[in-house]
């Protein structure tokens, strides 16, 4: 599974149906088009830092603002 | 980088003040549990009177978003609370709450500029305080179980009825009272200890006082079926106090009763066994509670606690919850034997 992919995962569990698979787009704002309000994306910050074993500082976690983005920072984590 | 979409700004006027109501009405109608912040008289006089530290978040047209405050509620009066934190439905979704959080911590929001330190209760129902508390320095030190009532959460609505609370701590000034560590404790509190700054932990065992009187305080929160009693110290007769306490708490209907003990007690060892005989089991370390720290211990009366819907971020929060539950299983046993 790419690293792509696992994001959607996670991103489809702190949802909880209440996003539809198409919607998942690299280009998908985590909050503008996923509706992803401040206790979502917290809760997708753990998930991401449990699925891959890393810890992700406050600064960092703002900074990521699209589905690319929280891809490409995990991937300039080292993460394959 | 300076962040130019809000203001974060201290409440110090009556017309500041009176945008907070709204706010709040917004999130929880009419039925959140503190009067003050549906009435900016009864406010200003919190702030007036020091109790409380408030601040408003504001878009650049001038509008109310957020507001977040820190207010005193321990026996020691140099201890912040930080709460109460909200940000208006569909507003600054992304990171204003995070700002926010982050806003009571600068000391300069604060009426007094060194504080011995500023806590969290932070809710085990969703991740966002206890992960921004653990991000920005506080250590977790002890876990309430069951302690608010679901049903007063109108948005992110919990899964079940009660909700557990994590303290986190972040401390502002060196301790220098020691902390008694009651035997079967120990361990654990040294571990809860590890993060904070150096204290002197020593062992509580000597024998508890013979005469004087048991001086306490409490907060009695009726809606939410929480009853929190502060121990500053032990006289005589602690066992018929505690089942006096114990049957006070059924006539109340209690949910959560807690017991926090000055740790600068050096009998606190004899004080806890006692407890631990009548179903009191583990809670974790309230630091600087007193001045010196405090050591508490609960009961969850009347409710079975769900434990698969508690949600702790740190390592160091789950360890404790496991300590929790086995303690519990272990004091519910012995009672259940004698």
């Amino acid at each position: 599974m790419s690293t792509l992919e696992k994001v959607y995962e996670l991103i489809l569990k702190v949802k909880k149906g209440a996003v539809k698979t198409e919607e998942l787009k690299p280009e998908a704002a985590l909050t503008e088009d996923l509706k992803l309000d401040s206790l979502g994306l917290m809760e997708l910050l753990v998930l991401t830092e449990e699925a891959f074993g890393l810890k992700i500082s406050k600064d960092d976690a703002l900074a990521v603002k699209t589905v690319a983005q929280v891809v490409a920072y995990l991937e300039s984590r080292g993460v394959a | 980088m300076p962040d130019n979409r809000y203001r974060i700004r201290p409440v110090t006027s009556l017309s500041e003040a009176a945008e907070v109501p709204g706010l709040f009405r917004a999130i929880y109608g009419d039925a959140f549990p503190v009067q003050y912040v549906y009435d900016a008289t009864l406010l200003m006089a919190e702030l007036s009177a020091g109790r409380l530290a408030a601040s408003l978040a504001f878009d650049q047209a001038g509008t109310p978003l957020g507001y977040v405050s820190a207010f005193k509620c321990a026996p020691n009066p140099l201890l912040w609370e930080g709460g109460n934190l909200l940000v208006r439905p569909g507003c600054g979704g992304d990171d204003l709450a995070w700002l926010l959080l982050q806003h009571y911590l600068e000391p300069e929001n604060l009426p007094y500029l060194k504080g011995d330190g500023i806590f969290s209760e932070s809710v085990c129902h969703h991740y966002f305080t206890q992960v921004g508390c653990a991000k920005t320095g506080f250590s977790d030190c002890a876990l309430m179980l069951d302690q608010m009532d679901g049903a007063s959460f109108r948005e992110h609505a919990p899964e079940t009825e009660r909700v557990a609370c994590l303290l986190q701590f972040y401390e502002q000034s060196d301790p220098l009272e020691a902390c008694y560590l009651p035997e079967p404790y120990a361990d654990i509190l040294h571990r809860l200890a590890r993060s904070l700054r150096p204290r002197v932990l020593l062992p509580g065992a000597a024998a508890l006082p013979g005469s004087g009187t048991t001086v306490w305080s409490d907060h009695w929160y009726a809606d939410a079926g929480m009853w929190r009693v502060s121990i500053s110290s032990i006289g005589s007769g602690w066992g018929e106090f505690l089942d006096e306490l114990l049957a006070q708490a059924a006539q109340r209907r209690v949910v959560s009763l807690q017991l926090i003990l000055s740790a600068g007690m050096p009998y606190v060892g004899e004080a806890v066994q006692l407890m631990r005989q009548r179903g009191f089991f583990f809670g974790g370390l309230f630091p600087r509670w007193f001045g010196a720290d405090g050591i508490m211990l609960q009961q969850v009366l009347v409710k079975e606690t769900d434990y698969g819907q508690i949600k702790l971020y740190t390592a160091e929060a789950r360890e404790l919850l496991a300590f929790i539950r086995a303690e519990r299983e272990q004091t519910q046993n012995k009672g259940e034997q004698q």
